[in-house]
């Protein structure tokens, strides 16, 4: 049974909904949740649980070996979600990328190493296999970065592959394709041209729209995450996936139509930035064996996402006035 | 002599508007500013001193230093400013509450408060008095013995690495900082203001933020809620204070705030 549930990276977006998730799937377990409280983290993304006595926030770096042991040796599950998540960032500034998700998660593995940690889920990205223009990457396939974060998470990956072989941890990896869900930071396409919209300001993608991607929802992906605690095979990647793949132009018509505007008014172009990949995909026959199902499409959900951040535009309203966050400052 | 005047000099509200005034004010302390000479040539006079007494029992006229100071700076022919506070309206006003709401005091201290208000407006001529009524001010607070929301924080984070709250952190007052309060208090002096005007920001903030931004600033350190009680909620309507000196407080100085304040502690 598990006692002590330690998750980094916990009052982030993805982070927040695994939380949630934990809480309620294991009630008599503490949740320790790491974060660094950086811009992407809010305590308001936690508010459903963190005035919970099982619940502690823990804010600190995962970086600080000091700081994440003392919480790590409480520990019989350690879910590693905690990183520098936006592609974007990292073409600007690359290194706290490499820290957090490499160095960072080199700190975890040691302190669990150490503390003879019984469980260690990391979550990684199916960002790691490079672009895939046909058909779709199984678990066996090449790791091919092609940008500052997505390497950062492969260098995450290698060491985790060192930490197999010689110690023989308890880890499982994940990787997954692009989550949405409400509380995402409006750095992302659904957050931000829903907020966009919300304010009647105009969609801005970068080149021609048709760049793909795979939605999969925040709740799906944690309900996998408790089947591979439970069910996951030591040492083994899993690829968590969505049958909802959708181009720019069509998640920007999609968010439109909820607002019953027509794009041809509301989406301009701009010149794409130098590496954009155009596709991600993902075989998920690995995971579907253990029993995880998509329970959720973006279709049906994208109404009450849509809502959430229009009920909420005014935890975001800093960012709204902020010309980089809308596009008019680099 | 300078043309202000800001008793109770050690406070921390005195301590921010002396920084913000310079050379053109001095600080005194209570005792020194109820001699007959201390206040004569001075325009203004802002009363920062804090009768620990007003915190749990309703003082007397005799026992009102507010009242006693404005009598002399009256004498003196100089303008008073009281430093009043949000807790002089009424529980159900808390939530954007404006100048004209109800004053009746929702505790001992803002009872005392309203009291000192109504005494002081039949000896200061109207047009010589200021009323601030002051939201939540947070500053430099690592201050032994000082018992407000930040000094606390502050005071648990150094001690253990850890900040407990016994009310949810979801509770959101307004909150402003010291630099913006002591601006405040002087663009209104230096626009002549006078009557009741509210000192706050107007946007009310989680006081969950406040212990994350400091702990984001510290570096490291636990949170936890030990009884999640909602209570206290306000803010303050600040139409009146934008409009007499233009100033509006922006939320996210108080974040800053208490990053740096948390990174002073973890400097030592």
């Amino acid at each position: 049974m598990v006692k002590h549930i330690v998750l980094t990276g916990g009052a982030g977006f993805i982070g927040s909904h695994v939380a949630e998730h934990f809480f309620h799937a294991y009630p008599q377990a503490q949740l320790t949740i790491i974060d660094k409280m950086t811009y992407a983290a809010d305590i308001d993304n936690l508010r459903s649980i963190i005035q919970d006595p099982r619940v502690r926030l823990a804010v600190g770096d995962i970086c600080d070996y000091a700081f994440v042991s003392r919480y790590i040796a409480e520990a019989d599950l350690v879910i590693h979600a905690a990183a520098e998540s936006h592609v974007d960032n990292s073409f600007g500034n690359s290194l706290p990328f490499t820290m957090t998700n490499v160095y960072g998660t080199h700190v975890i593995l040691e302190a669990c190493r150490l503390h003879k940690t019984p469980r260690i889920i990391h979550v990684s990205t199916d960002e790691v296999y490079g672009e895939v223009l046909e058909g779709a990457n199984d678990e066996s396939a090449p790791m091919n970065p092609t940008n500052p974060y997505s390497a950062s998470k492969a260098g995450a990956e290698m060491i985790l592959r060192g930490f197999l072989n010689c110690y023989r941890m308890p880890i499982v990896i994940v990787r997954a394709n692009n989550i949405f869900g409400i509380r995402q930071f409006p750095e992302k396409i659904i957050p931000k041209f829903s907020l966009l919209l919300h304010k009647g300001m105009k969609l801005t993608i970068h080149g021609d729209g048709s760049n793909r991607r795979h939605f999969l929802a925040a709740q799906d992906f944690a309900e996998a995450l408790q089947l591979l605690v439970e069910k996951g095979v030591i040492g083994e990647a899993y690829n968590i996936g969505s049958e909802d793949e959708f181009t720019n132009n069509e998640v920007a018509a999609m968010l439109c139509a909820q607002f019953g505007y027509d794009p041809k008014d509301w989406v301009t172009y701009v010149e794409d930035r130098p590496f954009n990949d155009r596709r991600y995909a993902l075989h998920f026959e690995k995971i579907k064996a253990l029993g995880w199902r998509q329970n959720r499409s973006i279709t049906n959900m994208i109404s009450d996402v849509v809502q959430w951040y229009r009920d909420h535009a005014d935890r975001y309203e800093y960012y709204l006035r902020s010309p980089e966050f809308l596009g008019l400052k680099k | 002599m300078p043309e202000v005047l800001v008793v109770g000099e050690s406070g921390f509200l005195s301590q921010a508007m002396l920084k913000a005034w310079g050379s053109r004010a001095q600080g005194l302390s209570w005792r020194e500013a109820l001699h007959p000479s201390q206040l004569a040539g001075a325009q203004w006079v802002l009363n920062g001193a804090l009768d620990p007494r007003q915190m749990s029992e309703l003082l007397s006229p005799e026992e009102d230093f507010d009242l006693q100071l404005a009598q002399k700076a009256v004498e003196a022919g100089a303008h008073y400013v009281m430093l009043s506070t949000r807790k002089v309206y009424d529980r159900a006003a808390q939530w954007g509450a404006r100048e004209d709401d109800l004053a009746v005091g929702q505790d001992v201290y803002g009872q005392n408060k309203a009291q000192t208000e109504a005494r002081i407006r039949e000896v200061v001529p109207e047009d010589r008095l200021l009323i601030a009524r002051v939201a939540n001010v947070v500053g430099p607070e690592r201050v032994p013995g000082r018992r407000s929301f930040m000094a606390m924080m502050l005071g648990s984070l150094a001690d253990r690495g850890e900040i407990s709250f016994n009310m949810s952190p979801f509770v959101r007052r307004d909150f402003i900082t010291d630099r913006f309060f002591a601006d405040s208090m002087k663009g209104l002096v230096e626009s002549g203001a006078s009557g009741l005007v509210n000192v706050g920001s107007g946007q009310p903030l989680m006081t969950g933020e406040l212990a994350m931004a400091l702990l984001e600033g510290f570096g490291q350190g636990s949170f936890r809620v030990t009884d999640p009680r909602v209570f206290d909620e306000f803010w303050l309507d600040v139409s009146r204070l934008k409009s007499w000196t233009g100033l509006e407080a922006d939320p996210e100085s108080v974040r800053e705030l208490c990053r740096e304040e948390g990174r002073k502690l973890a400097s030592g």
